[in-house]
């Protein structure tokens, strides 16, 4: 005979071992100092060589992209944990929004021409900080206030010459990138519940 | 509602026969409902999320494994050796089955 009592309590057994393997982790350390990395130098190029930006925005994003594919891989083989529908969502998350975000800028300056040129690199990063806030919602509370910060940044770069402006906010977003792994881990550190 | 009416009785009767027998363990349970969420986990990770011991999770997965509600693939990490357990077909439609019998039986509890 089934005991009710029982059943109730083998299913809040179970109710907290999903909990835990949901918990989300952080991603390993590595992805951010790889992103980190490519805002430092891209941000740097923009301040004293906007050519070279584009080029390395472009062909590091695709770089940056692999990298975090093949650390991230890595990581679930060693936590012993796949789950392809998470890193479907991260990559819809940030490939997606990044886009979108790119479009955006090119969608509105087609229409407002004040934002074109240096603007338009402006726009691109107050949309990417809205990316970095949304993926602090969903997986890294560190993210919750960089979103912000690269937000700002992105508007008040423009008071500033781009050699020095676009550097010091690459200072800012890389140092919040990285300092965060190197402090001890906090455990259920994902997302804001 | 009292607990001896006829119709409650019944569907309660209907619930406990849907229950799957090979289920009604809270670490088969609980081990079949993670890797309903995941596309594999290891031994390992298993063990530290049911808080099993490695001898009863070894018997318990394979229970599940001869049921053929999960799939085991072995493979060496960092040398050594892991075992990658995921969800089979059969093993998601016993899971669901085995839920919506639980979540009947519970209803029909409900005083």
């Amino acid at each position: 005979m089934t005991d009710v009592s029982q059943m109730r309590e083998d299913l809040s057994y179970v109710r907290q071992a999903v909990a835990r393997g949901r918990r989300p982790d952080r991603p390993p350390a590595a992805i951010y100092w790889v992103w980190g990395a490519y805002v430092l130098i891209g941000y740097t190029l923009i301040g004293f060589r906007p050519v070279a930006s584009n080029w390395f925005f472009a062909i590091g994003g695709m770089v940056g992209g692999i990298a975090s594919w093949y650390l991230g891989r890595r990581y679930a083989r060693r936590s012993g944990h796949y789950d392809l529908a998470e890193v479907r969502r991260m990559y819809i998350h940030w490939l997606g929004g990044i886009l979108l975000a790119v479009a955006g800028s090119i969608a509105l300056a087609s229409v407002i021409p004040e934002l074109r040129g240096l603007h338009s690199g402006q726009v691109v990063v107050v949309m990417i900080g809205l990316v970095y806030f949304l993926a602090g919602a969903h997986w890294d509370r560190n993210l919750l206030w960089l979103g912000p910060v690269l937000m700002a940044g992105g508007v008040a770069v423009g008071q500033f010459p781009p050699k020095y402006g676009w550097p010091a906010l690459g200072v800012v977003i890389f140092l919040g990138l990285v300092v965060p792994t190197l402090l001890p881990a906090r455990q259920a550190d994902g997302a804001a519940e | 509602m009292s607990r001896t009416d006829p119709n409650i009785e019944a569907k309660a009767s209907a619930a406990l026969d849907q229950l799957d027998p090979v289920l009604q363990h809270r670490s088969r349970l609980g081990a079949l409902a993670l890797l309903s969420s995941s596309d594999a986990i290891t031994f390992s990770r298993l063990k530290t999320l049911l808080n099993e011991t490695d001898g009863n999770l070894g018997a318990q997965l394979r229970k599940l494994e001869e049921a053929q509600y999960l799939s085991v693939r072995k493979e060496f990490i960092d040398r050594k050796p892991t075992s990658w357990y995921a969800i089979t077909p059969a093993g998601r439609v016993a899971l669901r089955g085995h839920l919506k019998a639980i979540e009947s039986l519970l209803k029909a509890a409900k005083p």
